[in-house]
C-alpha cells in the first residue's frame, strides 16, 4: 500500500495543505521543526484507521480555528489499484473509500486493507524515531525486547515481564514462600495463630466452664448431701435429746411391767384382797347362819298351818257382795220402814177407795174401774150433772114435792153393805194378787165382782102427778141421767149415787181420781222400794245359801253374815300372813344360798388364782400378789404420766423402735450427744467450706463465661480463613497468571522471534555491511547477542557495543518486526523520523541502502529537518523530498 | 381429634458468624438466640402440642457452655407447660458418645432419637389418648450415609404419623450446596403413608410435597449470604389423619440477602454509583420492613469506575453510606466483578501477546497438563495436594481471568 497523494484541508497545522504526487521510492519529508512533519503521520495513520479520538473538541488536530478535520488520500494497492479516503471530522466521524467501481462508506473503520495490524501497534512500531535509538539502556533493551520479540508493539500492551513483576509484587504482598516480608496471608496467619490460641483457650475455658459447671454440680451435690447429713444429724441429736427421757421411762416402766409380770391371770383378784378374803369368809359365815335360822322358822309354819272352811272360803268368795249388804244395811233397813210406810199409806188410800166406793160403786171399789174412771169427761160429766141437776132439781122439786110424799116411804140401807164388801173382797184379791198369791187374790176378787153384781140400784116411782111431770121429768132426769149414766156406763155406780147424780158424783169422781192418783203413787214408791230391795235379797238369799246359813230376816241375816265374814277375813290372812312370810323366807333362803355360793366360788377362785403364784401360803400368795400389783401399778401410773406428757407417745414409741432396729442401745447418753454435736459441728464445718468453694466457682463461672467465646472466636477465624483463602487463591491465581503471561510471552516469542531475528540478522549485516550477521536471544539471560562474522563469537547487546551499533541492531529487529507482522498483508507504510541523523557515513549509506530496499516492498517516509541529510538523499536514486 | 405442633430445624445455635465486625457477629448471634426464644414463645402461645426439632440444632463444636445453659432454660419453659419437645440429630448434632449432645442434661420433656434405627413414640394427651406417632431416626455419627427414611415403620391405623428425620432428598430442585447425608428420595418418604414429614438439613424451607406434606423448615435463621429470605418455622394442625394447616411463620429478625448490581458501563462518578444503589435497594428494603438487612451487594459488568472501585476505602465509605442511609445491619460491597470497560474480543486473533495470553487461557481450561505444567509451586493454598483436587482448585482460579489478563496488560490511561 502506497499513498500517491494527500490532502490536508484541515487537520492540525496544515491547512489547505496537497502533497505533490507522491513517487515509489523512498519518501523524504523535509521541513524545521514544528513544520507538521508528525502531522503528517498522524494525518496517513487517520487516513487508514480513522479518526481517534473520534470526538472533533478531543481531538488533538482539530484546527484551532475550529474547522472541521478533513484529509484525503490516494492509496495505491499492492496489485496497483488506486482508490482515494476521504476522512471528516464534524459532529460525528466519517469516511469513504471511493474505488474505480464504487464508493464505500466506512464511517470511522479503519481501511479493510489495514485490519490485520491494531491502530496502536502500527501507530507505535510503523513510526520509529530517533529518540528510540538513541537509548540503549537495560530498561530501554528490555523495553525493546518486548516491543521487537514480545508482541508489545503498541503503548497499550505494558510489557509482560513489568506486568508479571506486579504480579509477583502482588502475589507476594498476599503470600511468599519464604519468610520475607510481611504478606498478607502471613498477617492473616499471624492473626489465626493468635485466634487459635484464643480459640484453643476458650474451648479450654468452655471446658473448665463445664468442668467448673461439674465440680459446682459435686460441690452443689455435697451441699445438699451435707445439708441433709446436717439435718440428719440435727436430727439425730434432737430425736436423742427428744426421745432419750422418753425411752428411759419406758425402760422404766417396762422393767416394773417384767416385774409385776403377767398380771392378765389376776386380773379378776380385787385390789384390796388382803381385806377381801376376810370379808368374803365372814359372809359366807354369816350367810350359813342365816340360812340356819330360815330353816328353823319354815319348819314352824309348816307344823301349824291355818285353814279356812269352806264357808269360810264361800264367805270370802261373797266377800264383796256381804260387804256391799253390809254397807247397805242402814239403807235397806231404811227402805223396809219406808216400804211399810207406802204400805200403809197404800193401805189407806184403798180404803179410802173402798170407803168412797162404797158409796160410789155397787160391789164396792175395784182396780177395774181405774181406766173407767179415768176416761170420765169431768167438764162433760158436769155440765151433764148440771143438766141433770136442774132437771132433778126441777125434778126433785117436783120429787121434794112426790118425796115428800114418798120420803116418809122408805129409806134404803143394805146397798151401802153391798158395796164395802166390794171393796173389801176387790182389795184383799187385789192384795194377793200384788203379793204373788193369785189363787186366792182371784178368788176374792171374783168375790167382790159377785158381791158388786149383786148390788142392784133402782129408782124409785114419782109421784102421781107430780109422777107425771116427775116422770116428764123423771124421763128428763133419766135422758139426763142416760147421759150421765152412758157417760159413766164402764163404771158400776151405785143406784143411788147414779139414780140422782148430783154434783157430789163429780166430786167424788175427782175424790177418786185423787185418792187414785195417790195410790198410784204409793204403789209406785213401794214398787221402787221393793224393786230395790228386791237385788239385794236375792244376793243375801244366795250367799246365805251358798254358806249353808240359815236365814232369820234381812237385817239380821246381813248382820250375821257381816260378821262370820269378818271371822273369816281374819283367818284368811292369817292363812295369807303365813304364806307371804314363807315366800319371803323362801326368797330369803334363795338369795341368800345363791349369795353363799357366789362368794365360796368367789373365795375359792381368788384363792386359786393366788395358789399360782407358788406361795407356801395364801397369806403370802396375796402379799407377792399385791407386791407384783404395786409394781404394776407404778408401771401404769408412769405409763399415764408419760401419755400425758407426750399426747404422741405412740410415735416417739415408733421413732424409737426404729432407731432401736437401727441398732441404738441408748447406752451412753452424754457420749452420744456430745459425738452427735462434733459432727453437727463438723458438718456446719463441711458446708461452710463447701458454700466458700461453690462461691469460688460461681465467681469462676460468672468470670468464665466473661471470656472469649468459641463461636466468636470460630466466626472470626472462618472469616479470616475466608480471607486467608481468599487472599491464598488470589495469590495462586496471580502467580497463575503470572505463569500464564510468562508461558504466553515464550510462546508469542517462539513463534515470533526466530523470523524475527533472522529477518532483523539480515537487516543488521546490510546495515553492518556484513559486520554483524545473525541476531540472537539468550532466553536465561534475557539478553540479545549479535554475531560478529569477523570474530565469529556471539557479542552480548549492550554496553560493550558501540551506540551506533546499538541503533543499527535497534533498527534492524524494527524493520525484521514490522516485515514479520505483515506476513502476506499488504505492506503498510513505514516512518523514521531523523533515524539516520546519528549514523556515520559508512553505516548511512547502508542505512539508505536498507530504506532505499525497503522502499521497493513499501512506502517508506523518512522526517528530517536537517538540511544536510535532504540535500544529501536528494541525490540519491529512488529517493523523493517534499517538502512541507 | 387435632393435633398442633411446631417443626423447625437447622437453628445451628453459636454457629460461628464469619462477618469481619464483632458487632455484627454479635448482633447475629443474639438473633439466632433471639430467634430460637421467639419459637418457643410461638409454641407457648399456640398451645401446640410438641415441638418437633428436625436436627442441626446446634453446632457440636462451638455449642459454648452459656449456650448450652440458654437452651436448656427455653426447653425447660415447655416442660413447665407439658410441651413435648422430639428432637433428631442431625449431622452437626449427632448423638454419640463421643459428641455434645449425649453429655447435655436435657429436661424430662425432651425425647431425643438416639439411633439411625427409627423409633416410635406416642404423644398423648392429658387423658392418655394417643394423638398421634412421632417416628423419627437420628444421626450416630457426622457422616450419616444411609438412607434412614427406608428403614422408617409403614403408617397404619387412624391414627396420624409423623416422621422426623434430618435429611437429604434427592429428586427435586434444591438451592445451595448440601452434603447427601442420610439421604432419601421424594419416594421413600410418600411410600410411608404418613401425615407430614418433618425434615431438616436443608436450609432453604420449602414444601417438596403437599398431600402428604413433606417439608423442609429450613434454617431457623440465615447464617450467611448463601442463607437467603425470611427464616422461619411451619406451624402444623392435623385433623384425623390430614393435615388442615401447614402454614410458615416468619421467626428471624434477621434477612440475609444478596443484590447485583449490573449495566454500570454509564457511571462515571462514585456519587452516581451511590444513588444508583441507594435508589435499587431501597426497593428491596421496603419489602423486608422491620427486618435487621445483612445485604450483599455485587457489582458486576464494565464500568468506568473500575480504579475507583478497586480501592477499598472508596468500597467501604460507599457501604457505609448506603447502609447508613437506608438503615442496614450490614451491607457489604463486591466489586470483584467490575470489569474495565474493555471488549476481550477486540484483543483476541491479533498478533500480540495479550492475543497469545487469552488464546493460552481458553487452551488451558482444557489442557490439565497444561494447566499443571503451569500451576504455581508451590501453591499458597493448602490442602489441594492430591493431583485433581489441584487441577480443580487451578480450574476455578481460570475462572473470569480473561477480563484481568487484558485489564492487567492492556494499558489504559487512568483517568
Amino acid at each position: 500500500m502506497r499513498l500517491k497523494a494527500i490532502q490536508a484541508k484541515a487537520f492540525g497545522r496544515l491547512e489547505k495543505w496537497e502533497s505533490s504526487s507522491i513517487t515509489e521510492g523512498l519518501v523524504v519529508i523535509y521541513g524545521p521543526n514544528e513544520a507538521g512533519k508528525s502531522t503528517l503521520f498522524h494525518l496517513i495513520k487517520t487516513l487508514l484507521y480513522g479518526w481517534h479520538p473520534a470526538n472533533k473538541e478531543e481531538h488533538p488536530y482539530t484546527p484551532w480555528q475550529g474547522a472541521n478535520p478533513h484529509i484525503e488520500g490516494l492509496i495505491e494497492e499492492k496489485e496497483g489499484s488506486v482508490f482515494s479516503v476521504v476522512r471528516q471530522l464534524t459532529s460525528r466521524p466519517s469516511g469513504v473509500m471511493i474505488t474505480e467501481n464504487r464508493t464505500q462508506n466506512l464511517g470511522n473503520l479503519p481501511l479493510p486493507q489495514v485490519n490485520f495490524l491494531p491502530r496502536e501497534i502500527y501507530e507505535h512500531i510503523y513510526a520509529l524515531t530517533v529518540d528510540e535509538l538513541s537509548l540503549p539502556t537495560p530498561k530501554v533493551w528490555a523495553h525493546l525486547e518486548d516491543q521487537l520479540f514480545g508482541g508489545q508493539f503498541a503503548p497499550f500492551i505494558r510489557p509482560v515481564r513489568t506486568v508479571i513483576e506486579e504480579l509477583k509484587n502482588e502475589a507476594n504482598s498476599l503470600w511468599r514462600t519464604d519468610r520475607r516480608g510481611q504478606p498478607q496471608a502471613k498477617e492473616i496467619a499471624d492473626k489465626l495463630r493468635i485466634l487459635y490460641q484464643r480459640r484453643k483457650a476458650a474451648a479450654e475455658n468452655d471446658k473448665n466452664l463445664y468442668r467448673l459447671q461439674a465440680e459446682r454440680d459435686q460441690y452443689l451435690q455435697q451441699l445438699r448431701a451435707s445439708t441433709e447429713e446436717k439435718i440428719r444429724a440435727n436430727t439425730g441429736l434432737e430425736r436423742l435429746q427428744r426421745l432419750y427421757p422418753v425411752q428411759k421411762r419406758i425402760a422404766q416402766i417396762a422393767l416394773l411391767k417384767e416385774k409385776a409380770g403377767d398380771l392378765e391371770k389376776y386380773s379378776g383378784i380385787p385390789a384390796n384382797i388382803q381385806d377381801v378374803l376376810p370379808e368374803l369368809e365372814n359372809k359366807i359365815r354369816e350367810k350359813q347362819t342365816r340360812l340356819d335360822k330360815i330353816g328353823e322358822r319354815e319348819e314352824q309354819l309348816s307344823e301349824n298351818p291355818p285353814v279356812l272352811s269352806k264357808e269360810e272360803y264361800a264367805l270370802l268368795d261373797y266377800e264383796k257382795e256381804i260387804v256391799r249388804l253390809s254397807n247397805s244395811y242402814h239403807l235397806i233397813e231404811a227402805e223396809l220402814k219406808k216400804l211399810d210406810e207406802v204400805r200403809k199409806e197404800g193401805e189407806f188410800s184403798v180404803l179410802r177407795l173402798h170407803e168412797l166406793s162404797r158409796d160410789l160403786f155397787t160391789g164396792g171399789w175395784n182396780r177395774q174401774y181405774i181406766p173407767a174412771i179415768k176416761e170420765i169427761n169431768e167438764a162433760n160429766l158436769g155440765a151433764e150433772l148440771k143438766g141433770y141437776k136442774q132437771a132433778f132439781n126441777r125434778y126433785q122439786e117436783t120429787l121434794a114435792q112426790y118425796q115428800g110424799l114418798q120420803a116418809r116411804l122408805e129409806k134404803g140401807v143394805g146397798f151401802v153393805l153391798k158395796i164395802i164388801a166390794v171393796f173389801f173382797l176387790g182389795g184383799i184379791g187385789i192384795y194377793r194378787l200384788i203379793f204373788n198369791d193369785l189363787l186366792e187374790g182371784l178368788i176374792f176378787l171374783l168375790v167382790g165382782v159377785g158381791v158388786g153384781y149383786s148390788l142392784n140400784l133402782y129408782s124409785y116411782p114419782e109421784l102421781k102427778k107430780m109422777k107425771a111431770t116427775m116422770e116428764k121429768l123423771a124421763e128428763e132426769i133419766k135422758q139426763e141421767k142416760d147421759v150421765i149414766i152412758q157417760e159413766l156406763r164402764e163404771l158400776p155406780f151405785s143406784l143411788k149415787r147414779i139414780e140422782s147424780p148430783d154434783e157430789s158424783l163429780l166430786i167424788d169422781l175427782q175424790r177418786l181420781r185423787d185418792i187414785l192418783t195417790e195410790l198410784e203413787k204409793v204403789e209406785l214408791r213401794e214398787k221402787n222400794i221393793l224393786e230395790h230391795i228386791k237385788d239385794k235379797e236375792k244376793i243375801l238369799n244366795e250367799v246365805c245359801n251358798r254358806c249353808n246359813f240359815s236365814q232369820d230376816n234381812f237385817l239380821s241375816d246381813i248382820e250375821m253374815l257381816e260378821k262370820a265374814l269378818l271371822k273369816a277375813q281374819e283367818k284368811n290372812n292369817l292363812v295369807k300372813k303365813s304364806e307371804q312370810e314363807k315366800e319371803v323366807l323362801q326368797k330369803e333362803r334363795e338369795i341368800l344360798e345363791n349369795e353363799l355360793r357366789a362368794s365360796v366360788k368367789e373365795h375359792l377362785s381368788y384363792v386359786s388364782i393366788l395358789e399360782e403364784i407358788g406361795g407356801e401360803s395364801v397369806q403370802e400368795n396375796i402379799r407377792i400378789f399385791l407386791e407384783r400389783r404395786k409394781q404394776w401399778e407404778t408401771s401404769q401410773a408412769l405409763e399415764e404420766d408419760l401419755y400425758r406428757e407426750y399426747p404422741h407417745l405412740e410415735e416417739l414409741q415408733k421413732e424409737i423402735e426404729y432407731l432401736e432396729e437401727e441398732g441404738e442401745n441408748w447406752l451412753d447418753y452424754d457420749q452420744k450427744i456430745a459425738r452427735a454435736k462434733e459432727k453437727s459441728a463438723e458438718i456446719e464445718q463441711k458446708i461452710v467450706e463447701i458454700n466458700r468453694q461453690l462461691g469460688k466457682l460461681n465467681s469462676d463461672l460468672i468470670n468464665g463465661e466473661k471470656e472469649e467465646r468459641l463461636d466468636e472466636l470460630c466466626g472470626e477465624i472462618a472469616h479470616l480463613e475466608d480471607k486467608r483463602d481468599y487472599v491464598l487463591k488470589k495469590r495462586d491465581r496471580l502467580i497463575l497468571l503470572s505463569n500464564i503471561l510468562k508461558e504466553a510471552d515464550f510462546r508469542f516469542r517462539e513463534k515470533h522471534q526466530p523470523d524475527v531475528l533472522q529477518k532483523a540478522g539480515k537487516y543488521l549485516e546490510t546495515i553492518t555491511a556484513g559486520k554483524y550477521n545473525r541476531i540472537s536471544l539468550e532466553e536465561e539471560r534475557k539478553s540479545l547477542y549479535v554475531h560478529s562474522q569477523k570474530d565469529g563469537e556471539f557479542i552480548e547487546a549492550g554496553p560493550s557495543l558501540s551506540r551506533g551499533t546499538l541503533e543499527q541492531i535497534y533498527l534492524a529487529l524494527r524493520l525484521a518486526l514490522v516485515e514479520h507482522l505483515e506476513q502476506s498483508f499488504n505492506p503498510l507504510p513505514l516512518f523514521f523520523d531523523e533515524v539516520l541523523v546519528n549514523w556515520d557515513s559508512f553505516r548511512l549509506e547502508n542505512g539508505l541502502k536498507i530504506l532505499t530496499e525497503l522502499a521497493q516492498k513499501r512506502q517508506v517516509f523518512l522526517f528530517t529537518c536537517h538540511d544536510w541529510l535532504k540535500d544529501y538523499l536528494r541525490e540519491k536514486e529512488n529517493v523523493q523530498v517534499l517538502d512541507i | 381429634m387435632s393435633l398442633r405442633f411446631l417443626h423447625l430445624a437447622d437453628v445451628h445455635l453459636d454457629t460461628p458468624f464469619q462477618n469481619k465486625e464483632p458487632h455484627e457477629r454479635q448482633l447475629l448471634r443474639e438473633a439466632l438466640r433471639r430467634a430460637f426464644q421467639e419459637a418457643i414463645s410461638l409454641a407457648i402461645n399456640h398451645q401446640v402440642d410438641a415441638l418437633l426439632i428436625a436436627g442441626d440444632l446446634f453446632d457440636n463444636e462451638t455449642l459454648s457452655f452459656s449456650t448450652e445453659k440458654y437452651l436448656l432454660q427455653q426447653l425447660e419453659k415447655l416442660h413447665q407447660v407439658g410441651i413435648r419437645v422430639f428432637y433428631t440429630p442431625g449431622n452437626h448434632d449427632p448423638y454419640g458418645s463421643n459428641y455434645r449432645l449425649s453429655r447435655i442434661p436435657w429436661p424430662a420433656n425432651v425425647h431425643i432419637y438416639k439411633q439411625a434405627d427409627p423409633e416410635t413414640v406416642s404423644l398423648k394427651d392429658d387423658q392418655g389418648e394417643v394423638k398421634a406417632y412421632i417416628v423419627g431416626a437420628g444421626h450416630e455419627g457426622s457422616r450419616e450415609k444411609r438412607n434412614l427414611a427406608q428403614e422408617f415403620p409403614q403408617a397404619e391405623g387412624d391414627i396420624p404419623f409423623i416422621g422426623v428425620l434430618h435429611t437429604y432428598v434427592g429428586g427435586y430442585q434444591e438451592i445451595g450446596e448440601h452434603e447427601r447425608y442420610a439421604p432419601c428420595s421424594v419416594r421413600d418418604l410418600l411410600a410411608k403413608n404418613y401425615a407430614y414429614w418433618a425434615l431438616g438439613h436443608i436450609h432453604q424451607g420449602q414444601v417438596v410435597h403437599e398431600d402428604p406434606f413433606v417439608v423442609y423448615a429450613g434454617s431457623l435463621m440465615g447464617r450467611n449470604i448463601r442463607e437467603e429470605g425470611i427464616k422461619g418455622a411451619y406451624l402444623v394442625e392435623i385433623e384425623g389423619k390430614n393435615v388442615v394447616q401447614a402454614k410458615f411463620i416468619p421467626l428471624a429478625s434477621v434477612c440475609w440477602l444478596q443484590v447485583t448490581l449490573a449495566d454500570l458501563a454509564n457511571i462515571t462518578q462514585l456519587k452516581e454509583l451511590e444513588k444508583r444503589i441507594k435508589d435499587t435497594l431501597s426497593e428491596i428494603v421496603a419489602g423486608y420492613a422491620g427486618l435487621a438487612l445483612f445485604i450483599r451487594l455485587l457489582l458486576k459488568g464494565p464500568c468506568p469506575l473500575y480504579y475507583e472501585l478497586a480501592d477499598e476505602v472508596n468500597i467501604a465509605t460507599l457501604a457505609e453510606e448506603v447502609a447508613l442511609s437506608l438503615e442496614l445491619s450490614h451491607l457489604e460491597i463486591s466489586a470483584e466483578g467490575i470489569l474495565r470497560p474493555l471488549c476481550i474480543a477486540d484483543y483476541q486473533d491479533k498478533p500480540h501477546v495479550v492475543s497469545t495470553v487469552l488464546e493460552l487461557i481458553t487452551k488451558l481450561k482444557e489442557d490439565d497438563e497444561l494447566l499443571a505444567n503451569l500451576a504455581p509451586s508451590p501453591l499458597a493454598k493448602s490442602g489441594v495436594n492430591n493431583g485433581q483436587d489441584e487441577l480443580t482448585y487451578l480450574r476455578k482460579l481460570l475462572t473470569d481471568l480473561e477480563p484481568e489478563v487484558v485489564a492487567r496488560l492492556v494499558e489504559v490511561k487512568k483517568r
